[in-house]
């Protein structure tokens, strides 16, 4: 079934067609929404009220972008307008994928550079960490991501490299930084 | 065989979206593509950092999962299934059958005086006016809601050292 046909269906109160759209999309919608907000009740909400949102834009779909991309903007902007009431910015707890094959000592640097990974996005300027968020986390291509932020395919990859460089400085500042440091434990 | 990109387009793809090709705009992947082959020392350094980034930050990629009953009270405020509508006697059937047919028996068998009669007539072309003009009108409310997502306003703060 293709994306219109689908929305047209559920627009109509197809049960099916409802729920196929809302088990594909909303992962991405929460996923995006918690990402931005460091708060897995707020990303719910978000994700409720863009779903409220389309179930009464349906009826008047008109097939400008996909229903995912439709969907993100939305979040985005419902996030956006939290975020301007909400400072300063909470760093999100996002769940740690550690490798199971490591031994622990690895395993507890790679939390620990998963935690400093987490901490320098959540530092990012607002616009940065949505370009990042959707391109290098959500994987999403850049000239859907840039609709979403509703700005030029120049602007997201100026925000992009900008967000790129500050991660990358503050990356290479800590192992140097660990470096230094199991060199004074074992002399 | 694509044109081959610019070194400094190819070094700007590394830069915005790291070292994996399948991330850089699919217009510009051959062109790129051919840029790498043809000089591949020019881009080793910053593809280098550009992959212990992506690296890192393919750790963050599993991300969390929403709550268990959320797409259930998504689904609860869905559109429920279209039923017929019932039959309704429309407007211009009703001004076919003529007002008296419409109105209670105890106001038609009452004489009505002149001035009573006009300000029911009054009332009555009001009311008749006031609904056809407002079954014309489009719902604004679902047209605010779709082209608030597709025209959103740009947010025009800007954070430190930052420009759009």
């Amino acid at each position: 079934m293709s994306d219109e046909d689908e929305i047209r269906r559920a627009a109509q109160g197809d049960r099916a067609a409802q729920a196929a759209l809302v088990h594909r999309t909303m992962p991405q919608v929460f996923r995006l929404a918690y990402r931005m907000l460091a708060d897995a009740a707020e990303a719910e909400d978000v994700t409720q009220e863009t779903f409220l949102r389309a179930w009464k834009a349906l009826p008047t779909w008109q097939p400008k972008a996909k229903f995912s991309t439709w969907a993100c903007t939305v979040a985005v902007n419902l996030c956006r307008d939290r975020l301007r009431k909400k400072r300063p910015y909470a760093m999100a707890k996002l769940p740690e994928r550690v490798d199971p094959g490591l031994r622990p000592d690895e395993a507890l640097t790679q939390k620990q550079a998963v935690t400093a990974m987490t901490d320098q996005i959540a530092a990012l300027p607002d616009r940065q960490r949505e370009a990042l968020t959707l391109c290098a986390l959500e994987g999403m291509g850049n000239i859907e991501a840039a609709g979403v932020m509703d700005v030029s395919v120049e602007a997201l990859e100026s925000l992009l490299a900008r967000a790129r460089r500050t991660l990358r400085k503050a990356r290479e500042e800590r192992e140097t930084t660990q470096e230094m440091m199991s060199k004074e434990v074992t002399r | 065989m694509s044109e081959r990109l610019p070194d400094e387009r190819v070094l700007a793809l590394i830069d915005a979206y790291g070292a994996e090709l399948e991330a850089w705009p699919e217009a510009e992947r051959a062109g790129a593509e051919a840029a790498l082959s043809a000089s591949p020392e020019r881009f080793a350094d910053a593809l280098a950092q550009a992959r212990a980034l992506d690296g890192a930050l393919r750790m963050l990629q599993d991300g969390p999962e929403p709550s268990a009953n959320l797409a259930a009270v998504i689904l609860a405020a869905a559109p429920q299934p279209v039923t017929k509508a019932r039959s309704k006697i429309g407007f211009l059937p009703w001004l076919r059958m003529g007002w008296r047919n419409a109105m209670p028996e105890a106001v038609i068998q009452r004489p009505m005086r002149g001035p009573v009669a006009a300000m029911a007539a009054s009332l009555g072309l009001g009311l008749v006016g006031g609904y056809a003009y407002a079954a014309n009108q489009p719902d604004t409310a679902l047209e605010e809601a779709y082209s608030w997502a597709f025209e959103a306003p740009m947010m025009d703060w800007v954070s430190e050292g930052e420009a759009g």
